[in-house]
């Protein structure tokens, strides 16, 4: 074989193995980790979202996001009696935070309740553990949780038709994974039913 | 004679071409295996009467002491008559019922799945995170890992059938929301 033989076959290789990839990157759908119902990230130009808050963590213990300056804030809102998309949010949050590994540390996941009625700081204390060691769990007074979710624009309350006085209810709300930066403003809101790898993914990428 | 040298060139070329093709593959294949990890990997076989087979249940475990949980499974309907499931009942709970979810404006709302869920013929119907699933209502004690439990579920024609439904890990163990098969409506 000549040189030249040599060479036009490496070539070959080269451009072969490039057209190749270059058509299973473009053509393979951008479907990211199973579960993805598309982008993750809600593009948040603009709005207006985030704020202060006072409230009691799940030891007791009176906080407010001040404490949490110089440090990132990954924050959902939910209730423990939530049977299924708040475990299933919460659980996607712990892995994230394991996934993100060092930068993970940079970050303080809260569990903000709806539901400071029943959520106690005792339940909340035993339900963040379930899902991430440095999960706190955020409750207080309905006025309290109020102007916290105020300040994310979160929605919530029962469902119409739920009867008074009833201890079973179920809570509507949003689901929303809230990303908050060392300086205290929102860096990114991601949707719920995202996966693990993509929320740390692009956590990652917000926390540059 | 030694075959041309373009005949060469091209079968290298298309042996490339294929090399590259299973090398541009592998991050696939690796999140294609990670899937596999994902699912859930039930060892019981589904369970069949009738037309009726339901396959991979499961229950996340409790966080903490909460107070409700959920449990997922398929249902597939292998005959040629639609079926419907009217009912789920389940000891380990003050009562079980049929949930499902509608999401608009980020909201998300889960209403009691009213007159029952039809299987149509030769379909099958996801219970999975963040969609339908059957609620259980005031656990009597925490669902835990490893563990496993009966829940009955009650079709119009098939009648009753018992799972035994595992309960797995939060984290590693649960499995997350199901990718849709078909597109969903998501009311926006």
């Amino acid at each position: 074989m000549g040189a030249r033989q040599i060479l036009l076959f490496s070539l070959g290789i080269v451009a072969c193995v490039a057209v190749a990839w270059g058509l299973v990157t473009l053509v393979k759908p951008n479907r990211g980790a199973p579960g993805d119902t598309g982008s993750a990230v809600i593009n948040t130009k603009g709005a207006d979202i985030g704020g202060p808050f006072s409230l009691i963590d799940h030891t007791g213990k009176r906080v407010s996001d001040a404490q949490y300056r110089g440090r990132f804030m990954l924050i959902f809102f939910g209730y423990t009696f939530c049977p299924d998309v708040c475990p299933l949010e919460l659980q996607t949050v712990g892995r994230a935070m394991d996934i993100l590994g060092s930068k993970g540390e940079k970050i303080t996941p809260l569990f903000i309740s709806v539901d400071p009625e029943r959520d106690t700081p005792a339940l909340l204390k035993e339900y963040v553990a379930a899902f991430h060691p440095r999960m706190v769990g955020l409750t207080g007074s309905a006025a309290e949780i109020a102007a916290a979710a105020k300040a994310f624009k979160v929605y919530y309350g029962k469902p119409p038709g739920t009867k008074a006085g009833t201890q079973d209810y179920l809570m509507d709300h949003s689901s929303f994974i809230y990303l908050v930066g060392p300086g205290g403003t929102l860096r990114a809101l991601f949707r719920p039913k995202t996966s693990p790898e993509s929320l740390a993914r692009e956590i990652s990428r917000f926390m540059k | 004679m030694p075959p041309p040298p373009i005949l060469f060139i091209l079968r290298a070329s298309l042996l490339a071409a294929a090399l590259g093709a299973v090398i541009a593959m592998l991050p696939a294949a690796d999140t294609m295996a990670a899937d596999r990890g994902r699912k859930v990997m039930s060892p019981a076989k589904a369970v069949t009467k009738g037309s009726i087979s339901v396959s991979n249940p499961w229950a996340r475990a409790s966080a903490g002491r909460a107070a409700n949980g959920a449990v997922y499974f398929t249902i597939a309907n292998k005959g040629p008559s639609a079926d419907r499931l009217t009912g789920v009942e389940a000891a380990v709970a003050r009562k079980a019922s049929l949930h499902s979810h509608t999401m608009s404006g980020g909201i998300m709302r889960m209403r009691a799945v009213k007159g029952g869920l039809t299987v149509a013929p030769g379909s099958r119907l996801y219970f999975a995170p963040g969609g339908t699933h059957v609620m259980l209502m005031g656990l009597k004690a925490p669902l835990k890992a490893g563990e496993s439990f009966p829940l009955t579920l009650i079709f119009q024609r098939a009648g009753r059938m018992t799972l035994h439904v595992p309960v797995r890990p939060i984290g590693a163990g649960a499995p997350g929301p199901m990718r849709p098969m078909r597109p969903m409506h998501h009311g926006r």
